[in-house]
């Protein structure tokens, strides 16, 4: 099936050239029963579907499919998948377009202190994810890439202009999680190495916990490891405990 | 048979629900049959089965545990029916995270992840000293 996204993905290079598209790409899919259906081969074919959606919709664009797709994307929602509970609904909004693309562009300047050196800022939100967990949970996943590209231009004694590119990304991991208040309790003590970056709200029917985390990489065609959206969903329940239910 | 003792789930874990049909030849527990597997003709659950994949690979490999997230893992044998185990499997052992049990249907299976749950130590509030565990499994 991936391989099929990836093959679309070469030929697209035609298809790239089509104008006067819309410039922001997102889709919206809500895998009714799909990704949590009892049958794995059931889900694959949705996920397939979904990712096929995907690549059509992508192939109107004029970038390369993101690597988000495949290498976090879709193993994301296999995991989140085994916290939902079967017929549950995992809503999605992707935009897999190229983050560096113009219309993501947030700012371009010179820097101050060294002249040949253009400094150009991108932000993209690439993923947003809602679901109820099995446990009654409600989850948001937000993930968001900042892009700084700077681009020195160096003329060696030869006169030969070289031009240099670096890079800096910075992955925002945005998680909010109510905790029904009548399955857990707020842990007393913020423990966790994300404790810091986490903000609590205390209602009637839930504890909503907000927490933010920066993954940061010099490489653009690093993905966002799994790991690090899993460990901050992990902290938000670090920073609860199960509360004793009647008749237990 | 009792039921399926395979538990679902990443974050927390609950009970399959399904009836047992089959005996884990390894773990000797009731299994059904979405998470049966086989393996040189054993008929063995899937959490065993995730777990002695994920035991030979990292036998193979150097295995330098947070010296090196686990990036680019495994992300791409996602669509593997056993890939959601294996890593979980992996996380427990390579994470500090302790995953929540609500139910009642725990065994010591699942001690090497360090759950949370009621299960066990009853009334951890009861006294000082079972209070420190937290209603944590003996680690
Ligand atoms: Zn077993
Ligand atoms: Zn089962």
């Amino acid at each position: 099936m991936l391989d099929t996204v990836a093959n679309l993905d070469r030929s697209g290079d035609q298809l790239r050239k089509m104008a006067g598209w819309s410039v922001f790409l997102s889709v919206v899919i809500g895998f009714i029963a799909g990704v949590t259906s009892h049958s794995f081969p059931v889900f694959l074919l949705f996920v397939a579907l979904a990712a096929v959606a995907l690549a059509i919709y992508f192939f109107a664009r004029h970038n390369d499919l993101s690597n988000n797709l495949r290498k976090f994307i879709l193993p994301m929602i296999t995991l989140m998948r085994e916290d939902i509970d079967r017929g549950g609904t995992l809503t999605l909004r992707l935009n897999l377009s190229d983050p560096m693309a113009k219309e993501y562009q947030t700012g371009s300047e010179t820097l101050r202190k060294r002249m040949n050196t253009e400094q150009t800022t991108y932000q993209l939100t690439w993923m947003e994810a809602r679901t109820v967990l099995a446990d009654d949970s409600t989850l948001e996943l937000t993930i968001t890439d900042q892009i700084r590209q700077r681009k020195t231009t160096r003329r060696n004694a030869r006169g030969k202009v070289k031009v240099k590119l670096k890079y800096r990304v910075r992955h925002l991991i945005d998680v909010r999680i109510g905790f029904r208040r009548d399955s857990y309790a707020l842990a007393h003590q913020e423990s966790g190495p994300y404790a810091s970056d986490m903000s609590v709200k205390e209602g009637e029917k839930r504890n909503m916990l907000r927490i933010r985390r920066v993954a940061q990489s010099s490489s653009i065609t690093d993905t966002l490891p799994l790991n690090a959206v899993m460990e901050t969903l992990s902290s938000a329940y670090g920073r609860v405990n199960l509360v004793k239910q009647e008749g237990n | 048979m009792s039921k399926c003792a395979v538990k679902r789930g990443i974050l927390t874990l609950r009970d399959c629900g399904e009836e047992g049909i089959n005996t884990c030849s390894i773990c000797a527990r009731p299994v059904c049959a979405e998470h049966t597997r086989i393996r040189s003709s054993d008929t063995i659950c899937v959490e065993c089965f995730a777990k002695g994949e994920e035991e030979a690979k990292s036998a193979k490999g150097p295995k330098a545990p947070n010296a090196h997230p686990p990036v680019a893992r495994n992300e791409e044998e996602w669509n593997d029916p056993d890939w959601a185990y294996s890593y979980r499997h992996y996380y427990y052992m390579n994470s500090s995270y302790n995953p929540f049990y609500p139910g009642h249907y725990y065994s010591d299976y699942y001690d090497d992840y360090d759950v949370r749950s009621f299960t066990q130590g009853e009334d951890a509030q009861l006294d000082d000293e079972s209070a420190v565990a937290g209603g944590f499994h003996d680690s």
